[in-house]
Order: structure tokens, then C-alpha cells, then sequence
């Protein structure tokens, strides 16, 4: 391998191996019941990616998808009570995972350069892209990931004080 | 320092090829300006002599070689050299002791004394020392003036009155009292040549400044005691010592005379002329740089100090070998050379020709001056010495002045002479020291707007962050227990001490030590340090000294040509490092227990959250929120808030937009192959200096402490970058809520959790591939 070639880092290198996995059958009961979990209050939210039953990637449940699913039905006033709102969040913690996943979640190759990433967040307005080999998800690239690599990347340019993401 | 025989041909090579390219226009010019400076100059350079205790003829032959030969060889167009007063009395208080002690003649000490001196000033010269005059103060100069005008004044009361004291007086007051004790036999016709001499010179000023009062002066005493016969020996105790009384002036011009301590040195008389020839040197040197100068910034003329210390040195060398005293420019002759129309050095050379044929020509009449009126004469100048404007102004400039002032005329009258001048410089830089070897501590305080108020230190109200600015020199002197000085800010309020250390110059290793203690200091009472303006010499030495890996380099800022850029950087460091400690200290019990069934925003909302100027540049905003995630283990990418200069709301940073802004300069298709690392970098912050507010989304959602979780979950749709700030009516930001607060709150409003028993999410896990 070249030195110009070792000088570049390929998203195998630097994606995010750690992330939430469920299937497509996970009700919306079971994925709060899951995310309500004190460990997530203290370090956010992990990405949730959704395996297919083969095990391949289906897409990505976000947040936001799991908000309105759950919470966002026809309500009448604009001042609902807290009965009614309960009874609608109870109806609707039955729907899948597979019903509300974001199943139109960018692809990438371990292979792929850094550039690519950027590109493909950038072009594709979206917070993470899958890392996936023989369509199986082996990782994750994030804006926040890309987001540190780059201000890593343009460490000269910055004021001091930004020091390179730990080894570990 | 550049030491050749290149720089003294070079001096000598200029001040040839001047004389090869003058003017015929000069001519006449020049040789007027001489006379003029001649005809005031031959009674002042015989009244010299006398101050330094020598025949008056010695000082007319100082005038002659000595100022052809400085003149020549030195840079000034307008100085003119030759006997001056405060060098003589110098000479004075240097040899006149030395006779009796060393079995010698006072004019061979002299001689020798003249050559060290010119050798000195002439090694400063080839040494390149011009630099040197810069270490001796106005005020030195003014008090050693002064000093020296009262002594000269002194000294010559005893000629006035027509005595001699028994006993060699060395201090001024015992001269002063041993003449008090002998006016009862004052000559009074001493007195009256001497007092007449002053009162024409004095009238003849008054009436008209251009007329040479000091030549008519000395001619009409000397003509009034010829023509009474004053000077016979006949009358005993009431003859008037006249100049052929003192020694001759014979109508002979210097002869070549190798000094007799050159043929047959004494090593000891040597040693002892040693220190007296060095405060010679240095103060020929000064005189001679100061009316050079004074004289320059009147003609134009750019003046070299390099030559002119060799041109001064050697004049005295050579002087010495033609019967001369030391000598150095003379003010007054100076001035009267350059408003008398002198145009080129030829002025100063051609008032030595005059004096020299004054000498062969009226010998004869300046040996009936009467050292009575030459004394007056010399009162009359050492008045004019004691300059009362720039003494009252250099006595009104502080105390360092004053002190400066006092202490070298103090020790003017006090010391031998010689000492004087080294007490002065001596004192010039101590004071130098003490206002230099000081580092100003001040605290700075951040306004509303955005802006930085300077206080004085320990004068800021009590707050988490304490910022000091600190300024001025940070060598061994300075910093002297500045460990315990900065730990008197601190309050029990302090949670993190801001250093501001941008205009901090000399930083040695005394400072690093004792910053690194107070480093300790602030550790054993858990309050954080972080530094910012640091200059890349300040960064070296911090680093070299291991103070840089101590405070840690998330903690150090480096200096930016933007004012207080590095400040507010560190500031926002130091604040969430309070916001970080604050959580922290939080106890658990003091959280909500119990979430209410259906909670408002208040209760889920994190109170944590980082507030930006919406004014800055795209790589400060990179720059924090790479800190700010480096602080936070989170997956999702938190946007970072903006707010205006009055704290409200401005809108939000989010880190897609960034990228995107970023990567819109990246361009594959030009290097036909992926970018490296490096050049990716580089395109990435290429829109660095981008304003914020331009990238900015500044239509969020907003929602207020009392919104209920129904209403934060209909505008949860509209959430972008996973977060909802939460504001007060005047849109201050006051907290923020996310998704995952918003779904935690949800499942234990309604109780929603996992009933493990029947395997519910069993298969959802986290995993690490």
C-alpha cells in the first residue's frame, strides 16, 4: 500500500460499530418499553437499526418516527385529555417497527472513502447511512461521526484546543 | 557586534570623501560660523581648563587638535568639540589628588587619563554601542548637570574672591565653607573683575543676545587691570592673578608630545584612572550623542552614533598626544556654530583655525586675562547649568524621575564625580526594573453585549468563572508569589479561573514554576484552569516545561489575530465545565422521582445546554461543538443554540448543515481519485470563515416550561436535529428537551415497560460489531 493510499482512511476504518438492533416485528410497546430504560436517559439514544428476518438490513427506526407513530394520532382539540391522549398512545404501541422504519436509509461500502460519506449525508439530508457488506449491516456512519472526523481533519485550521478522538 | 579595521576605515573613508566632494559655497559659510564660534569660545575654553585645575592654554589646545580631529572623523555636521564643564570638573575630581599620591605632573595624568577615555569611546564605537546612551535618563543627565554646575560654581567663588585655600578641599561643602571662612581677606579687586565680568556679560545678554559678552567681558577685565597695573607683583596680597600668572600661553600651537605615562607607565595610577576614565567615556559620550542629536532634529540630518562615538574617541586619542584634555561636544559652541550658518563640519574645523591663530596672534594679550573674570565667567555658565525648566519638569514627570533626579544630584555633590554618573544609570535601571518587572493583573468581565469590561483585579462580583487578564513582563523579577496574588480573586463561588496571558512578554521558567503552583493551588480547592491568548513562544515554554500536558490541551487557546476570539472560546470552555460540574453535584434525589402522569416541559427538559453568539465565524462553531460532543457520549448529533447580543434565541446550528456546507466544497471529479485525509481537510475548511447566522436554521420549534408532554409531542414532528429548545416569553433559552426525553417521559407517563416474563423485546439488544 502506498503512503498516499495509507494517508487515507476508508469508512471500515472509522464507522460506528455499536447500535440497537430489532426486528421488524418489535411492536412500539416493546421498543419504549426498552427505550425507557434509565441507561438511555443518561447517554441518549443509540440509532435503532431494523434487521430483516434473513438478517439483512432492512432500515432505520428514528426517533422521531417512533413520536409521532405513537403519540401523533387524530387528535380532536388542541387541549386533549390526558385520557383520551392515553388512549391513543395505547392503540397505537401495537403498530411494528416494520410499519414506521425509515426504510430508504442511504448505503455504503466499508470500502468507500471518507469523501463519499460526506457526500452522501450532504446529498441525501440524513443523519447516518448504513455500512453494509453482502447487504448485512456491519456498521454505521453518522453526522456526528463525520462531524468529529472533520473537525479532527481540520485540526490546523481551528483555534486550538480540538484534540484528535482518542485511540480507544 | 562587528569589530574591523572595515568599520574604521569606513568612518574615516566617509569623512574623506566629504571633504573631497565640499562646496566652495560652504566655504565662506563655514569659516564665518567658525569665527563666530571662536570668538565665544576662546574665554570659555581657558575658563575650562581652570575648572579642571589646568593653565587656561591647555583648554585652547583642546579646542584646536581635538576638535579638527572629531570634527573630521565624526558624523555630526554641526558638533563642535572641545573642553566642556562638566567634563572638567571630572577631570578634576579624578587627578587632583593623584599628583602628591604618585610623585607625577597633573598634565601627564591628564594626558593619560585622555587617551583611556578615547580609547574607551572609541572601542563603544567599533563595538556598535550607540545603544548604551539609551541606559542613562534625562533625569540623570539633568541632575548631573545641575550638580555639576553647582560645584563649578563653588569651585570658582575662591577665584572671585582673590584667595587660595590652605588645604585641598575634596567635598563641595568644605570647599564652601573653607572660602565662607576666607572672605574677611577677599582681594576686592579680584572681586571686582570678577563681578564686573558677570554684570557685562549679563547686561550685554540682556541688550542683545548675539553679542559676544563673554569675549568683551574678559577683554575689558583685562584691559582694566593692565591699564591699573593691577596684576604688578608690587602689590603684595592685592595682585590680581592674571592667566601668565597660572602659565604662559606662549604663541605656540600643540606640539606631538608622547604622554610620559605612555613611555613609562604606571600601572597602578592606571588601574585607579580605570573606573573615573570609563564614567568619562560615558559621559563624553552622552553629551557629545545629546546635542548631536538635539542638533539633528533641527538641521534634518540623519546622524550615525556608531561613527560619531569612534570620531569623539578619536579625538581624545589623538588630543592626547597633542596636550589636550579630554573633551566632548560642547553645547553652546554647537548651537552658536549651527544658528551662525555653519553648514558642514568644516564649521567646527575652521573654529579650531581661529582659535589656533588667536593663540600665535594674541598670545601676548590673553595672558593679562585675570583668572578673577574667567571665574565669573564660569559662575555665569555653571548658573545657565542648572537648567530650572527641565529641572521643574523632570521633577513633575513621578516619583521614578524624582528619585532618578535627587539621587544623582545627591550623589553629584556627594561622591567623587565619576560615581555620579554610575549611581544615575545605576538608578535608571533599577527603576527601569521596577516598573518593568511587574505583570498587571486586572479581571475581565463579560458585558451583555457580548463585549469584555476590564476591572480592576479582585473588583469583579462573585461568579463561577473568574477571568484574569494578566499583562507586562512574566521574567524571574515579576512573578514573585503572583501564585498567591492570582488566588485572592478566587471566592467560594470560583469553579474555573480564566488566564487570560495574551500581552505577557519575557516568560521564563520562574513564571512556568510558579504558574504550575498555582495550577496545584486551584486543584486542591477543585477549581478548574484554563488559559487562552497564548502566543506560540508562551506555547514552547508551557510546553517544554510540562505545564502545557498538566492544564491539558482542551484547556489552552491559542491567540488569534481576532480580538478576544481565543477569550470567549476559553469562556465557553469554562462555562460548560461549571455546567458539567453543576450536573454533577446534582444529588440523585434531588431529581423528579416521579415523572406526573402527563409532565410539562419543565420536568423533562435538560437545563445543560450551550449558548453561541450568532456573530461568530463557522470554525469557532466547529471548534465548540467538537468539545461539546467530546464532553457528551451520545449517538445523535445535538445541534448547538444561537442566541443575539440580548441572549434571546437566534436560532440553531445543526451539524447536517454544517456538513453540508463543508462537503460542498469537496470536488471529486478534479483530482480524478479520492482526496486524502490532508486534502480533504483542507476542503473541508475552505468555508470556515463563513458567518454562523448565514448556515443557521432560525425557524425551530419553540416551546415554553409550562407546554404538557401532548402539546411538546405535536410539535416533536417538527423537531429537526432531534431537539426542541425551551424558552422563556422573551425567547431566552432555558433549556432544551429531546427525542429521547420526550419518549422516556411518555413511557413512564403511561407506564409503559417491557414485561420480561412473557419475552417482550427480548430480541432487541445492543451490539457491537
Amino acid at each position: 500500500m502506498s503512503a498516499e493510499a495509507k494517508s487515507r482512511q476508508r469508512l471500515r476504518d472509522i464507522m460506528l460499530r455499536r447500535y440497537l438492533r430489532l426486528g421488524e416485528s418489535h411492536t412500539m410497546h416493546e421498543v419504549m418499553g426498552f427505550l425507557t430504560d434509565k441507561h438511555f436517559e443518561e447517554n441518549g439514544l443509540p440509532f435503532l437499526v431494523v434487521i430483516a428476518e434473513d438478517g439483512t438490513f432492512a432500515g432505520i427506526l428514528e426517533p422521531k418516527a417512533i413520536l409521532s407513530s405513537v403519540a401523533g394520532g387524530p387528535v380532536d382539540s388542541e387541549s386533549p385529555s390526558d385520557d383520551g391522549f392515553a388512549e391513543i398512545v395505547a392503540r397505537n404501541l401495537h403498530l411494528t417497527v416494520g410499519q414506521i422504519m425509515n426504510r430508504d436509509i442511504p448505503r455504503l461500502s466499508p470500502d468507500a472513502f471518507l469523501e463519499d460519506a460526506f457526500l452522501c449525508l450532504a446529498e441525501n439530508q440524513t443523519e447516518v447511512a448504513a455500512i453494509t457488506e453482502d447487504d448485512r449491516v456491519i456498521g454505521l456512519v453518522t453526522a456526528r461521526l463525520l462531524f468529529e472526523i472533520a473537525s479532527t481533519l481540520t485540526v490546523g485550521s481551528l483555534t486550538g484546543g480540538v484534540i484528535p478522538p482518542s485511540s480507544s | 557586534m562587528d569589530f574591523s579595521l572595515q568599520s574604521l576605515t569606513g568612518a574615516f573613508g566617509k569623512a574623506g570623501k566629504a571633504s573631497v566632494h565640499y562646496a566652495g559655497s560652504d566655504l565662506r559659510h563655514d569659516a564665518l560660523a567658525g569665527l563666530t564660534v571662536a570668538v565665544m569660545g576662546v574665554p570659555q575654553a581657558m575658563a575650562y581648563a581652570l575648572i579642571a585645575g589646568l593653565p587656561p592654554v591647555y583648554g585652547l589646545y583642546t579646542s584646536i587638535a581635538t576638535c579638527i580631529v572629531a570634527a573630521i572623523s565624526g558624523s555630526s555636521n554641526h558638533l563642535v568639540t572641545g573642553p566642556t564643564n562638566a567634563l572638567c570638573m571630572v577631570i578634576l575630581s579624578l587627578t587632583a589628588h593623584l599628583p602628591e599620591k604618585y610623585g607625577v605632573s597633573l598634565i601627564e595624568i591628564v594626558f593619560l587619563l585622555t587617551l583611556m577615555t578615547g580609547l574607551i569611546q572609541m572601542a563603544f564605537g567599533f563595538l556598535k554601542m550607540g545603544g548604551i546612551v539609551r541606559y542613562v535618563s534625562n533625569s540623570v543627565v539633568v541632575g548631573f548637570t545641575a550638580g555639576a554646575g553647582i560645584l563649578i560654581a563653588i569651585n570658582q567663588l575662591k577665584n572671585v574672591l582673590g584667595v587660595n585655600l590652605e588645604a585641598h578641599a575634596e567635598r563641595f561643602y568644605e570647599v564652601l565653607i573653607g572660602t565662607i571662612q576666607m572672605v574677611p581677606e577677599a582681594n576686592w579687586r579680584a572681586v571686582a573683575l570678577g563681578v564686573g565680568t558677570i554684570a557685562v556679560v549679563v547686561i550685554l545678554k540682556r541688550i542683545n543676545p548675539k553679542i559676544p559678552g563673554a569675549l568683551i567681558g574678559v577683554i575689558t577685565a583685562a584691559g582694566l587691570s593692565a591699564m591699573l597695573g593691577w596684576h604688578n607683583d608690587a602689590l603684595g596680597a592685592g595682585q590680581v592673578e592674571i592667566v601668565r600668572d597660572i602659565q604662559p600661553i606662549t604663541g605656540q600651537l600643540n606640539e606631538f608630545h608622547i604622554p610620559e605615562l605612555v613611555l613609562h607607565p604606571n600601572y597602578e595610577l592606571t588601574r585607579e584612572l580605570g573606573a573615573g576614565a570609563l564614567a568619562l567615556a560615558l559621559l563624553g559620550l552622552i553629551e557629545a550623542a545629546s546635542i548631536a542629536r538635539a542638533v539633528a532634529s533641527q538641521s534634518g540630518q540623519r546622524l550615525n552614533f556608531t561613527r560619531e562615538f569612534i570620531g569623539q574617541g578619536a579625538g581624545n586619542v589623538i588630543g592626547s598626544f597633542f596636550s589636550c584634555f579630554a573633551g566632548s561636544g560642547s553645547f553652546t559652541r554647537t548651537a552658536v556654530c549651527y544658528q551662525s550658518g555653519g553648514r558642514t563640519r568644516m564649521a567646527a574645523v575652521f573654529s579650531a583655525i581661529w582659535t589656533a591663530l588667536t593663540v600665535i596672534l594674541l598670545a601676548k594679550f590673553a595672558n593679562y586675562i585675570p583668572k578673577a573674570s574667567l571665574a565669573g565667567l564660569l559662575i555665569i555658565i555653571a548658573w545657565s547649568m542648572i537648567e530650572k525648566e527641565r529641572l521643574k519638569l523632570t521633577w513633575r514627570s513621578g516619583a521614578n524621575s524624582r528619585l532618578v533626579l535627587g539621587g544623582t544630584l545627591a550623589s553629584t555633590l556627594i561622591l567623587p564625580l565619576e560615581y555620579a554618573i554610575f549611581v544615575g544609570v545605576f538608578l535608571s535601571i533599577v527603576l527601569l526594573l521596577r516598573v518593568t518587572g511587574s505583570t498587571d493583573l486586572t479581571q475581565l468581565v463579560q458585558s451583555p453585549d457580548s463585549g469584555f469590561e476590564e476591572v480592576p483585579f479582585n473588583r469583579a462580583a462573585a461568579s463561577e468563572v473568574v477571568t484574569i487578564n494578566m499583562e507586562g513582563d512574566l521574567y524571574f523579577a515579576a512573578v514573585e508569589d503572583l501564585d498567591y496574588e492570582l488566588v485572592r480573586c478566587l471566592t467560594p463561588k470560583t469553579r474555573v479561573v480564566v488566564l487570560r496571558m495574551k500581552r505577557l512578554r519575557a516568560v521564563g521558567s520562574t513564571a512556568m514554576a510558579i504558574l504550575k503552583h498555582y495550577y496545584e493551588l486551584l486543584k486542591d480547592r477543585d477549581i478548574y484552569l484554563v488559559v487562552c491568548g497564548i502566543e506560540e513562544e508562551l506555547k514552547k515554554v508551557m510546553t517544554g516545561t510540562g505545564l502545557r500536558q498538566q492544564v491539558g490541551e482542551q484547556n489552552i487557546f491559542y491567540a488569534d489575530n481576532k480580538l478576544f476570539q481565543s477569550t470567549e472560546l476559553a469562556l465557553a470552555r469554562a462555562w460548560s465545565i461549571v455546567e458539567m460540574e453543576r450536573r454533577r453535584e446534582t444529588p440523585a434525589e434531588a431529581k423528579p422521582k416521579a415523572v406526573p402522569a402527563l409532565p410539562a416541559a419543565d420536568s423533562i427538559m435538560t437545563r445543560k445546554c450551550i449558548r453561541f453568539g450568532n456573530q461568530h465565524q463557522l470554525r469557532e462553531a466547529v471548534w465548540l461543538m467538537s468539545e461539546m460532543y467530546r464532553r457528551k457520549v451520545t449517538y445523535s448529533a445535538r445541534p448547538l443554540f444561537l442566541q443575539d447580543t440580548e441572549g434571546r434565541l437566534a436560532g440553531q446550528l445543526e451539524t447536517l448543515s454544517i456538513l453540508k456546507e463543508m462537503a460542498s466544497h469537496i470536488r471529486m471529479e478534479e483530482l480524478g481519485r479520492p482526496a486524502t485525509d490532508e486534502e480533504l481537510g483542507n476542503r473541508l475548511a475552505a468555508s470556515f470563515s463563513r458567518r454562523i447566522s448565514e448556515i443557521a436554521n432560525a425557524d425551530m420549534p419553540v416551546c415554553s416550561e409550562s407546554n404538557m408532554l401532548i402539546n411538546l409531542l405535536q410539535s416533536a414532528e417538527q423537531i429537526q436535529a432531534g431537539v426542541m429548545p425551551v424558552c422563556d416569553p422573551e425567547r431566552r433559552i432555558l433549556g432544551v428537551i429531546d427525542e429521547g426525553q420526550l419518549i422516556a417521559a411518555l413511557g413512564n407517563a403511561l407506564n409503559i415497560h417491557l414485561n420480561l416474563d412473557e419475552g417482550e423485546g427480548e430480541d432487541i439488544k445492543e451490539v457491537e460489531s
